[in-house]
């Protein structure tokens, strides 16, 4: 396993390199955009339990927290989407998360940047209710949220904390077990 | 071609042909059946799988082409190496970039880009497109290429297996055929055979042995009755032929019979025809020297019977004389009749000798005046009557003269108070010259019906007129002879109560003299009182 790391660093740098200082000086709002498209396709490989997705009524809440960037470009990329649906028929909503209070009422929640008390704050007021957690901190995973995503250049790094999911009652894809770092998992 | 060497072969050959090439057409259509199925199924089979492990594949790859895991698609496409058919395949991302490769080598290129969704066969290989989805959105597609030759390999030993099947099968076909076969050929050969040997022999008493209860059995049941038949028919041949035989031999010795028969009865005439000729000429001959022997006695009796005469009448003895006049009548007559009887048996008897001469046939009627007494009896007159040409002829003019008379003083006899006419000419009969006397007269005529006898010895037509007029009855028959003899003939034409008129015809010598004019002219003996 640490050696298909090693090649896909080496892979990582190969990409790097060819397209030259371009894609170096991208700003950030192209990144979130990508991690936007990211967390949409995070969505279709995770199931959630019957009470959070039984009513096709409810919409599917996404929480934002700590993001102006990433709430803007989750905005634009769920326009894209038909009928700003899941694919199970949802009505997909997004809100900007202040405090802890109410985290049930999501599906999933963003947590931006890589304050470890917002984080740590967020984290534990989810506990074990089924709300993913996303961030994009290096730490995240380690710090109990779910997933992990990284974006460096146009790759894309995935680390999924899975006995956090399954704890919360979520259930991870394996497709995305197969391209993700598993944290905590009894095979990493 | 195959047409000609297949009527040529033997029938049993026919038939294990026939039906080895029947079970083995039938065979062989199965098994192209069978080997057309197979490769379809086999292609729809590898169509599905590859459909099937492409949609695998797509599936599982869709997570690395979604997050651009390049390393994870790559080993997502590893797993193709459990497929050996499987050639060449590639992933490709939604934004037409290529995640991954799989055994892509020369000859075995991805394209650049995947295209729409398909499954086709094209250039000998199977290509696939499948296109990854997550969550309903198309996030990728994968290329993939399956290499045939494994199909193909399998065909191809199919294909062996069914070949080897055929052969063992046309083989058992053939054995089975050529044993079978028998059954139908056996009879048919076995006919033939024995056709071959009726003809050979001409034996028709031969019979088909009958083994089936077919058709085959019936033809040789009809062979054989044909064969009866003509074997009946031959025995009735030979025995309607004996009896022909018989029959012709029946005939033949009964013509042969006949024959015998008819010789004896002609060689019975031609002895009793030879008798009657030899006793006629003996009658002839004994004629011929009796008259001689009768006239010498008569002579004598007619000379005294004159002496007597004259000396009575110079006695005076009237009835005396009238009594020796009646036996000179009669002697005379007697002569008469024995001199015509001598005159007939010689010319019977092929003795009578004529003098002939060539004559004037006016010539020959000069001394006809004879007649006149005897004409002038019936109170006739005596007419002559000639042209005034004259004619030769060649004649016995004594015998010639006596067939005249005896025609003239016929005529003078059978008729009364009539004329007796003798008229000279010539004709042309039958493309010759006659010369022709015609004696006519205006008596009692003749029935057509006796004509005919007139000419026969001792024949008068009314036997109260040889009473009447006297005569031998023999006079026309002797003057038909003499005219005969000199190369003529005497013919008659006569109608009852108008008259008679006999004509001597004879041939006609040399050249005709003038006498003079006139048409006719009565000679002056004719010149009645």
């Amino acid at each position: 396993m640490m050696s298909a790391k090693t090649l896909n660093l080496a892979a990582i740098l190969f990409f790097v390199a060819l397209p030259g200082g371009t894609r170096g000086e991208t700003p950030m709002a192209d990144e979130y955009e990508i991690k936007a498209a990211m967390l949409a396709n995070v969505f279709k490989l995770v199931d959630w339990p019957a009470s959070k997705s039984g009513d096709l009524s409810a919409p599917f809440v996404i929480g934002v927290a700590g993001s102006e960037d990433m709430e803007t470009a989750l905005g634009k990329t769920v326009a894209k989407m038909a009928g700003r649906k899941t694919p199970a028929g949802h009505a997909i909503v997004i809100r900007k998360i202040s405090g802890a209070g109410g985290i049930d009422q999501y599906h999933a929640i963003f947590i931006g940047g890589s304050d470890r008390k917002r984080l740590q704050t967020i984290i534990q007021a989810v506990g074990t209710q089924p709300v993913l957690t996303i961030g994009e901190s290096d730490k995240f995973t380690s710090l109990g949220g779910m997933v992990g995503l990284m974006v460096k250049d146009d790759r894309v790094q995935v680390e999924v904390n899975l006995p956090a999911a399954q704890s919360a009652g979520l259930s991870i894809s394996s497709r995305l077990l197969r391209i993700a770092t598993v944290i905590g998992g009894g095979g990493s | 071609m195959i047409a000609h060497w297949f009527r040529a072969r033997p029938l049993n050959q026919k038939l294990t042909i026939l039906f080895a090439g029947t079970s083995a057409l039938a065979l062989f259509a199965a098994c192209l059946a069978m080997w057309s199925y197979e490769w379809r199924t086999y292609r729809q089979t590898m169509k599905r799988e590859m459909i099937t492990l492409s949609a695998t594949l797509a599936d599982s790859s869709a997570a690395a082409l979604v997050f651009r895991d390049d390393r994870a698609a790559r080993e997502t496409l590893s797993v193709l190496s459990a497929e050996p058919s499987a050639s060449a395949a590639c992933l490709y991302r939604n934004d037409g970039v290529r995640a991954a490769a799989y055994r892509e080598q020369a000859g075995h290129l991805c394209p650049s880009k995947p295209g729409s969704e398909r499954a086709d066969f094209q250039d000998g290989r199977l290509v696939v497109v499948q296109t990854a989805r997550l969550g309903g959105d198309v996030v990728g597609a994968l290329w993939l290429s399956a290499d045939l030759t494994e199909m193909y390999r399998r065909l191809w030993r199919l294909t062996q297996i069914y070949a080897g099947i055929m052969a063992g099968a046309l083989l058992l076909a053939v054995a089975i055929s050529s044993i079978l076969q028998r059954v139908i050929s056996g009879p048919i050969l076995g006919l033939a055979a024995i056709a071959s040997q009726v003809s050979a022999n001409r034996d028709y008493s031969i019979r088909a042995p009958r083994t089936s209860e077919d058709e085959l059995g019936t033809l040789i049941e009809r062979f054989n009755e044909m064969m009866s038949q003509i074997h009946q028919r031959d025995i009735a041949l030979e025995q309607s032929q004996d009896a022909l035989e018989e029959r012709v031999r029946e005939r033949t010795s009964e013509l042969e019979s006949e024959i015998i028969h008819r010789r004896i009865v002609e060689q019975d005439l031609l002895a009793a025809k030879e008798a009657a000729e030899e006793s006629n000429r003996a009658k002839s001959s004994f004629l011929a020297n009796m008259s001689h022997e009768l006239r010498t006695p008569l002579n004598a009796i007619i000379g005294y019977s004159e002496l007597l005469e004259e000396d009575e009448l110079a006695a005076g003895n009237e009835s005396a004389v009238s009594d020796l006049k009646r036996v000179q009548t009669a002697a005379h007559h007697l002569l008469e009749l024995i001199q015509d009887v001598l005159d007939l048996s010689k010319i019977e008897a092929g003795r009578m000798d004529l003098h002939m001469e060539q004559m004037s046939a006016r010539s020959l009627i000069t001394d006809m005046s004879v007649i006149e007494p005897l004409a002038r009896r019936n109170n006739n007159r005596f007419v002559v009557q000639t042209g005034d040409r004259d004619y030769v002829t060649e004649v016995d003019p004594m015998r010639f003269r006596q067939s005249l008379l005896n025609l003239l003083s016929n005529a003078c006899k059978f008729t009364e108070n009539g004329i007796v006419t003798l008229t000279l000419d010539q004709r042309l009969e039958n493309e010759k010259a006659w010369v022709c006397w015609t004696v006519s007269d205006t008596g009692t005529g003749i029935a057509s019906r006796d004509l005919e006898k007139l000419f026969h010895s001792f024949s008068q037509i009314d036997s109260s007129a040889t009473r009447k007029h006297g005569g031998t009855g023999l006079g026309l028959a002797i003057s038909q002879r003499f005219c005969q003899m000199m190369g003529g003939r005497i013919s008659v034409e006569s109608e009852p109560g108008v008259g008679s008129a006999f004509t001597i015809h004879l041939p006609a010598h040399g050249p005709v003299n003038l006498v003079g004019a006139g048409e006719f002219r009565q000679l002056p003996v004719a010149s009645s009182s």
